[in-house]
């Protein structure tokens, strides 16, 4: 089919078509058919180009619909993520985002209204009336073909066959009746296409005038209703925050008036938490042969020295020294060539540190001597009023000028304490004076404030003197020196005496001080205490002379006279009058000796006592009738059971057991004050074996201290650390380990723990083991190069499993927690 | 250990870090006890071994830590780095992984530690010419762009096994010397030589005792 008239100016309309010059099938006829059939094909392709735009149209703004809404989503995820810390801009981001919502809604409807209403108009027209035409068109040229032909044969016809010559004729006028009427259809439907057109095209090109018009209308009454109800709020404020930010950018202009004029001379600003004396920024030799010094960020925090990496990630902070008291701080040797280097000395190794300059490494010097002193002075890591804190920052104007001087005056300050506490008068002028200071003191969790917050614990366990510093970790008593002095003549296998100030307390001992306490252990040793006036040794008081205090704690702790019923205690002294009752002991449980009324009585005295302060309580002690104070040692003649709720019942192996499972020292300590022997093999295996396979720390820390032998074998020949290795307890592994467990052991299996810790894949207990045959095999007792490995991978591992375990109990507890809701 | 590792002018603790299977284990014990193993097992933890040779005239004695390799064998522990003064980084020749997951190492040992390691880039099983995966060349460019040593190992017919160990405590022996000429015995720790082993006070523990 070729266009005429090709690429000359065509008329905008073909002429209209005579219908008898049609039905003559004339040139001219031809001609303008031509005409028309180029126009039609020439409206089509207009029409097909224009659906094509609108089909792009439509994926275009399905598209731009959909980013839209994208666009919506990370608005609100932005407000979310950055913008919920701030009311005011979030209220605002959720105006705002209720906009891009409302734009989105607006967008969609038109968008797929408009488009789709266009592209169906024009598509119904190309669909229903071109074709039409070109059906009919092609009608047209087979009726052509046919008239033609029909032409062709009955011109063709011979003269001699007149009967030929009617039957051509005849059929000659039926083909031409047809034609006619073909071609008159096909002239008809170009007419109507023609008509059509004009009224159908420009109806589809209106659609979408409508359609914007109303989508404009629309957009213009919800952004009405948007305006009204924002009402200049999201202006304002706009406004708000441009002006705040000009405050800020002042005030960030002034901000290099913050650094200092002499850097690195003295500390910067206060240390932001509270119980941490001085931070900063110091060189550390490593110990390595390198000896390479790193810059750590150090804090003295309470009686410790902490330092941790600079790095993108919060780390908990390495202890560079658990116990400052037992240190000293002195200028570096000369042979160290840097400036600023001094040495903190502890009793096993020297640690070199470097401040940023002299006069910065001498605040360091002051802050940690004082910080020693305090230590020394207080017996805690209370502030009083010499706290370093308050001097060092403040430039420290009147600092103890050389390191050497501060140890003699801190041992001569500490023999004088030791004596004010012997002396109930001079003590009470000196405890008044901390008393002023410590009301200021934060509540820190330093091991012994805890041990001192234990019920009982403000009072010495057997004489009531008040604040008392040692303590007896296999009893869990804390005690004044002098009966500390009588527990130490009992030998370590009845008490093993430490200081609760001076010595470090490790957080396996801490566990165990914490769950017993004069309180509940003197209702253990003192259940069965008579009533009446004649106790025999008579019970001591703050004033009591030395043979009377030993005869007293003797009494109570190697005899225990007073921890079984008189009864039991006759039947069994009778075959044993010594202090290791090596049998199973049934205790007669007669229980109602005289009971009076006074058990409440005491209950209120001491209650009255937890409730004060630790600290206050200390003080009003010695105001005190000295009854008061008897009753809360627990020593008042009328002190009955206090919680005992066991002792009917015979101290068997299954109880034993089941306090080994579950961790309850009490019920241990109970079992163990009545004679039960908690080191020996019941049942093919002991005491400390069930702690360590139930990872109970106390309870394995509680029976090491009190006789049970560390490789001790059960009837498989496992000693605790095979069943630690194998429950995979991390923890008493360390634990085990740090009090000299053999991991060399093999037991029935010929099986040592190292083997059953690799069967188990435990890699941190392999670890531990294997450190700690390196160090064995250096056969060196002193100064073993290894010694610190093994301390280090220990205390790393050992923190990490605690932090593990802590992490499991807790979500342990939200689960159970959820559960039950 | 004999009596006569423990004569030793200088202990350097030095780490063997690598991906899982790249034979760390066999480089360690074809070093200290002249083994190999085919079918050795994946450590679990760490193994140690120590083995001493001579550096210009002065005793070494390496104490080697054999790390594992895989993931969920490893302690939870930043002591395997701790006062590590060598590292040999082992991959595989063969497996190309092993030498891409080289960085992942090296960072490992940018975070935990001392800066001035000493690090040895080791392709082990040369033996396996015919699976060569990483080439010699690129592993020696990627080497000295990193300030690497490096050296292609074989545990399983020894070959470089003994060089590499002497190289890299070579190395140690010359960085450490250098810094600190004149002082005796180097240890790490609580060694001797630089610690003073006297504490300075009397345990507090004793004067208790006397009260």
């Amino acid at each position: 089919m070729t266009v005429s008239n090709n690429g000359m100016a065509m008329p905008a309309l073909p002429p209209k078509i005579d219908c008898s010059e049609a039905i003559q099938d004339s040139p001219r006829f031809r001609a303008t058919i031509a005409q028309h059939t180029a126009y039609f094909n020439r409206l089509e392709n207009r029409l097909n180009e224009m659906l094509r735009h609108i089909t792009a149209m439509i994926d275009y703004s399905k598209n731009y619909v959909n980013t839209f809404y994208k666009l919506t989503v990370s608005v609100n995820q932005l407000c979310d993520e950055s913008f919920s810390g701030n009311p005011l801009a979030s209220t605002t981001f959720q105006g705002l985002s209720e906009a891009y919502a409302h734009t989105t809604n607006l967008f969609r409807t038109y968008y797929d209204h408009s488009n789709v209403v266009i592209y169906t108009k024009l598509s119904n027209f190309i669909k229903n009336e071109l074709t039409k035409v070109a059906e009919s068109r092609a009608h047209f040229e087979n009726m052509s073909q046919s008239m033609d032909d029909a032409l062709v044969k009955n011109a063709g016809i011979s003269r001699q066959k007149p009967a030929d010559a009617t039957e051509g004729r005849n059929a000659l006028t039926a083909v031409g009746t047809c034609f006619a009427h073909t071609t008159l259809d096909y002239v008809a439907n170009i007419n109507i296409a023609h008509a059509h057109k004009d009224h159908m095209i420009l109806d589809a090109l209106w659609t979408l005038v409508r359609e914007s018009s109303a989508f404009f209308s629309k957009g213009h009454a919800t952004f009405d209703e948007w305006t009204a109800a924002d009402n200049g709020a999201v202006a304002d404020t706009i406004q708000t925050f441009a002006a705040k930010s000009k405050l800020i950018e002042r005030k960030m202009q002034d901000v290099h008036s913050l650094v200092p004029k002499e850097m690195f001379q003295h500390p910067s600003g206060m240390p932001i938490e509270q119980d941490v004396m001085m931070e900063g920024y110091l060189y550390k030799r490593s110990s390595n042969a390198f000896k390479t010094w790193n810059r750590r960020w150090f804090q003295i925090k309470d009686k410790q020295l902490l330092y941790s990496h600079r790095s993108n990630e919060l780390e908990p902070a390495t202890v560079m020294e658990e116990n400052l008291r037992i240190c000293l701080v002195r200028p570096a040797p000369s042979n160290i060539d840097r400036l600023g280097c001094f040495e903190l000395v502890t009793p096993t190794r020297i640690h070199l540190l470097q401040a940023d300059s002299e006069s910065l490494c001498q605040d360091w010097m002051r802050a940690l001597q004082r910080t020693i002193l305090a230590l020394h002075e207080g017996g805690s890591s209370d502030v009083d009023e010499t706290s370093p804190r308050n001097k060092t920052v403040s430039g420290s104007s009147a600092g103890v000028s050389t390191a050497n001087a501060i140890s003699p005056i801190s041992n001569q300050l500490d023999i004088t304490k030791g004596r004010s506490v012997s002396d109930p008068a001079s003590s009470s002028g000196n405890t008044s004076l901390n008393a002023s200071s410590l009301s200021t003191s934060t509540a820190s969790s330093t091991a012994f404030e805890q041990i001192r917050r234990v019920p009982g614990n403000e009072v010495c366990a057997d004489c009531g003197s008040p604040a008392p510093k040692w303590v007896s970790i296999n009893l869990g008593v804390v005690l004044c020196i002098e009966c500390s002095g009588a527990h130490r003549s009992l030998g370590v296998q009845t008490s093993k005496v430490r200081s609760l100030c001076m010595d470090s307390i490790d957080n396996e001992l801490r566990d165990v001080l914490l769950s017993l306490g004069n309180r509940q252990v003197n209702a253990i040793f003192l259940a069965y205490l008579p009533s009446d006036d004649s106790i025999v040794p008579p019970p001591i008081n703050e004033k009591s002379a030395r043979p009377a205090r030993e005869a007293w704690i003797k009494a109570k702790y190697v005899e225990r006279r007073f921890a079984v019923s008189e009864d039991t205690r006759a039947r069994s002294t009778a075959t044993n009058r010594q202090e290791h009752l090596k049998h199973k002991t049934s205790i007669g449980g007669i229980n109602g000796v005289n009971r009076s009324s006074s058990y409440a009585d005491v209950q209120e005295a001491e209650q009255a006592v937890i409730d004060a302060d630790p600290w206050s309580a200390d003080l009003s002690i010695p105001t005190s009738p000295a009854s008061k104070r008897l009753s809360a040692c627990g020593s008042d003649t009328d002190l009955d059971v206090v919680g005992n709720s066991i002792d009917a019942k015979t101290v068997d192996w299954e109880s034993v057991k089941e306090a080994c499972e579950s961790g309850d020292l009490l019920a241990l300590l109970k079992a163990h004050a009545q004679g039960f022997d908690l080191i020996a093999l019941h049942n093919g295996t002991s005491a400390l074996h069930i702690a360590v396979r139930s990872g109970q720390t106390a309870a394995v820390e509680f029976l090491l201290l009190n006789g049970a032998k560390i490789n001790m074998l059960d009837e498989k020949l496992n000693t605790p650390l095979h069943l630690a290795a194998k429950e995979g307890h991390t923890l008493q592994v360390c634990q085990l380990l740090k009090r000299g467990a053999d991991n060399n052991l093999a037991n029935v299996d010929s099986k040592t723990p190292l083997d059953i810790a690799m069967e188990c894949t435990h890699a941190d207990i392999v670890t531990l083991f294997r450190v700690t045959i390196m160090r064995n095999e250096f056969n060196a007792d002193f100064n073993n190069p290894m010694d610190d490995t093994v301390e280090t991978v220990i205390s790393d591992i050992a923190r990490r499993a605690a932090t593990e375990k802590e992490k499991k109990s807790a979500s342990l507890k939200e689960t159970s927690e959820a559960s039950e809701i | 250990m004999g009596s006569r590792d423990d004569e030793y002018d200088y202990l350097f603790k030095v780490v063997l870090i690598g991906d899982s299977g790249v034979g760390k284990s066999n480089l360690l014990s074809r070093f200290t006890r002249n083994e190999f193993n085919l079918e050795s097992k994946s450590t679990i933890g760490v193994e140690f071994a120590t083995r001493s040779i001579s550096v210009e005239g002065k005793t070494v004695k390496a104490q080697i830590w054999d790390t594992a390799g895989q993931e969920r064998y490893r302690a939870i522990t930043s002591a395997y780095y701790r006062g590590a003064v060598g590292a040999l980084l082992v991959y595989d020749i063969a497996k190309h992984v092993t030498y891409e997951n080289v960085e992942r190492w090296l960072k490992e040992l940018r975070d935990h530690a001392d800066q001035n390691i000493v690090i040895m880039l080791v392709g082990n099983k040369s033996d396996l010419r015919h699976l060569r995966a990483v080439p010699t060349d690129e592993a020696k460019i990627y080497a000295e762009r990193n300030q690497l040593s490096f050296i292609e190992t074989s545990a399983l017919d020894s070959t470089n096994v003994e060089a590499a160990f002497t190289n890299i405590l070579t190395e140690i022996y010359k960085s450490v010397s250098n810094k600190h000429v004149g002082s005796d015995r180097q240890g790490y720790g609580g060694g001797s030589g630089t610690i003073i082993p006297a504490p300075p006070t009397e345990p507090p523990k004793k004067q208790c005792c006397n009260s």
